[in-house]
């Protein structure tokens, strides 16, 4: 159980997300002012980006294209027309697990944006980045979290079989509300946790965004001083965040420890891939700090 | 990652999509969105891909010459992003830096092609001026309109690499025969983790630029294709040079051990002033990655003895 395997195109991994698409996700970010969007547009562009990354940091040699080192999952519940189900858009519409290359290959499609970039000799130029699209903000109907769970489970128990020596999958759940009423999504959490590789179970991570103006609570160690029943549910649901992550030096000579401290938060041996309250910013920051390990160390 | 590096916050890293959403979360972004032709099959070729120098022979008489490469356990040869050359009085070292970087392999073919053909004339200014032409040259080969979404996006982040470059003045006149007279000189400037190791008379007399084991790890400084994160001032090293004089160039995971080994008052260097033969190298340094005693990594090594 160390959370040490190499990645490779041999043994990749998996990341899966779990997106609530639920009505409330239609919401700005409780308290917060300023911030363009929905939630659901928010967590429509941070998973964008963040699939934007990590196609770029599988790219090794462009005559090569991106290099197979994972595959990705997008679990969306709540949306009317698949209650849970794949969220990607476009040609990828109804697959859960897709190869890298496949996913840089088959964006829904591709937006320009503009920005300001380094043109290499001391000035900025407008760039044009071509940002591809896999998910839409999408914030409808109820929140069937446990259902969406037990998709995962289903999806994940054939992946560790079939992968016995690769690093385990990272499972990240982003919600903004309580499950449906008389559901109970710590039990299909607690089953994919106990999925596991032979170098680790599966890791269960939470990302509770915020609807009301009360500051985050970043990976906490327990859950004491956690506000309510359905906080300390989540708490509960989610892995302590493996100490080959915690201390695993990346490019930077940063760790994720030290970089949680440069915004202002504390990361304990105990603490879990946990974030109740998340405000924009710190969903952002915290989606990156889950995954800076995976993407370093290919 | 880049969004990640956003909150690194260090000079190495170019990260489109994070000040892209940084952008966002500030209001301040234009978004063009409209549907696209979803062609992305076209691929980058390789044009012009510059010749991997795994040989070195110098033209100089007072040198002689080996380089070994061999790459990181799992790559293959081409995938290895260690560049190393040698052309007359000058020789090169270059270790190009995979993570966050593009065509980084090309880029430290490219710096140590320009050291050792068209080496700066002033080392004090060396990367401000010299550094034009090779960005350019590295520019031109990666950049590309038709080119998939994803090559035009990693070419925003630029490469990097170490450079330790390595050159010699001899005197005119010099006794060629007398080992305890100096010929002439030796310099060296270095930027990155890449090191020198000058044994003089059979025993090692200093290593450059990192002096400790301890000193690796950190993130080194780097050269890079964005001209404004070159603005290092470089120390040139400057030493007499004797007959019989030997220098090993490593890249960072044989200097690190051979620092260790240094420490531990063992003198392995001496067999890497022995090896002639790549096979030999290739051994010695899997025997090591066996025993775990040197990280797995593109591994160079040059050999120059006077």
């Amino acid at each position: 159980m160390s959370y040490k395997a190499q990645i490779t195109r041999l043994n990749p991994t998996c990341i899966l997300f779990i997106l609530d698409q639920s009505g409330s996700m239609g919401e700005p970010f409780g308290g917060q002012t300023g911030i363009q969007g929905s939630k659901a547009q928010q967590l429509a562009t941070a998973i964008n980006g963040l699939l934007y990354d990590l196609v770029l940091e599988c790219v090794k040699r462009p005559e090569e294209g991106p290099r197979n080192y994972c595959q990705v999952g997008l679990i969306g519940y709540g949306s009317r027309s698949v209650n849970v189900g794949s969220a990607f858009v476009g040609s990828l519409a109804g697959q859960y697990l897709v190869w890298v290359r496949d996913l840089a290959n088959n964006p829904a499609r591709i937006e320009d944006r503009f920005q300001k970039v380094d043109d290499g000799a001391g000035g900025l130029v407008d760039f044009s980045i071509k940002f591809p699209i896999w998910v839409d903000p999408v914030a409808e109907n109820g929140t069937p979290m446990e259902e969406a769970l037990h998709k995962a489970y289903t999806i994940l128990e054939p992946w560790v079989r079939s992968h016995p020596h690769s690093y385990p999958p990272l499972v990240i759940h982003i919600t903004d509300g309580e499950p449906n009423p008389n559901t109970d999504p710590s039990k299909p959490a607690g089953d994919l946790r106990k999925l596991a590789t032979d170098d680790g179970n599966v890791l269960v991570f939470n990302l509770h965004l915020s609807s009301q103006s009360s500051s985050p609570i970043l990976y906490p160690e327990s859950d004491t001083g956690l506000p309510d029943q359905y906080a300390k549910q989540l708490f509960q649901m989610s892995s302590v965040l493996p100490t080959t992550m915690q201390l695993f030096q990346m490019a930077g000579g940063n760790t994720m420890k030290q970089l949680a401290g440069k915004f202002g938060c504390r990361i304990g041996s105990q603490s879990r891939g946990f974030v109740f309250n998340a405000n924009s910013d710190s969903m952002f920051k915290s989606l990156s700090l889950f995954l800076m390990y995976l993407f370093y160390s290919t | 990652m880049y969004m990640l590096k956003r909150i690194a916050n260090t000079r190495q890293f170019k990260n489109p999509i994070s000040r892209q959403i940084k952008n966002m979360e500030n209001n301040l972004f234009e978004s063009n969105s409209h549907e696209e032709s979803n062609n992305l099959a076209n691929v980058l070729e390789t044009s012009d891909v510059l010749p991997d120098i795994t040989s070195g022979n110098t033209s100089d008489p007072h040198l002689s010459a080996y380089i070994f490469t061999v790459p990181k356990s799992g790559n293959k040869p081409e995938e290895n992003e260690d560049a190393a050359g040698v052309h007359n009085n000058y020789i090169a070292l270059s270790d190009g830096a995979s993570n966050a970087s593009f065509e980084s392999k090309l880029w430290a073919d490219i710096l140590v092609e320009t050291f050792v053909h068209l080496p700066p004339r002033d080392m004090s200014t060396l990367l401000e001026q010299w550094l034009v032409a090779p960005i350019k040259q590295w520019k031109e080969k990666v950049t590309g309109a038709s080119l998939p979404w994803y090559v035009q996006g990693k070419a925003l982040c630029g490469a990097y690499a170490t450079l330790l470059g390595l050159f010699f003045e001899w005197k005119q006149e010099a006794n060629k025969s007398e080992s305890d007279i100096s010929i002439g000189k030796w310099y060296a400037v270095a930027l990155g983790d890449s090191c020198l190791f000058y044994i003089h008379k059979d025993s090692l007399v200093l290593s450059y630029p990192i002096e400790k084991s301890a000193d690796f790890g950190n993130t080194p400084p780097l050269i890079s294709t964005f001209a404004t994160d070159n603005q290092f001032v470089l120390n040139k090293l400057e030493k007499a040079c004797y007959l019989g004089d030997f220098f090993l160039l490593v890249t960072d995971a044989l200097a690190e051990w051979l620092l260790k080994e240094i420490e531990n008052n063992q003198d392995s260097w001496q067999d890497l002033t022995k090896l002639t033969k790549e096979t030999d190298f290739i051994y010695l340094v899997e025997n090591l990655r066996k025993k775990n005693l040197i990280k797995n990594d593109d591994t160079t090594l040059i050999i120059i003895q006077v």
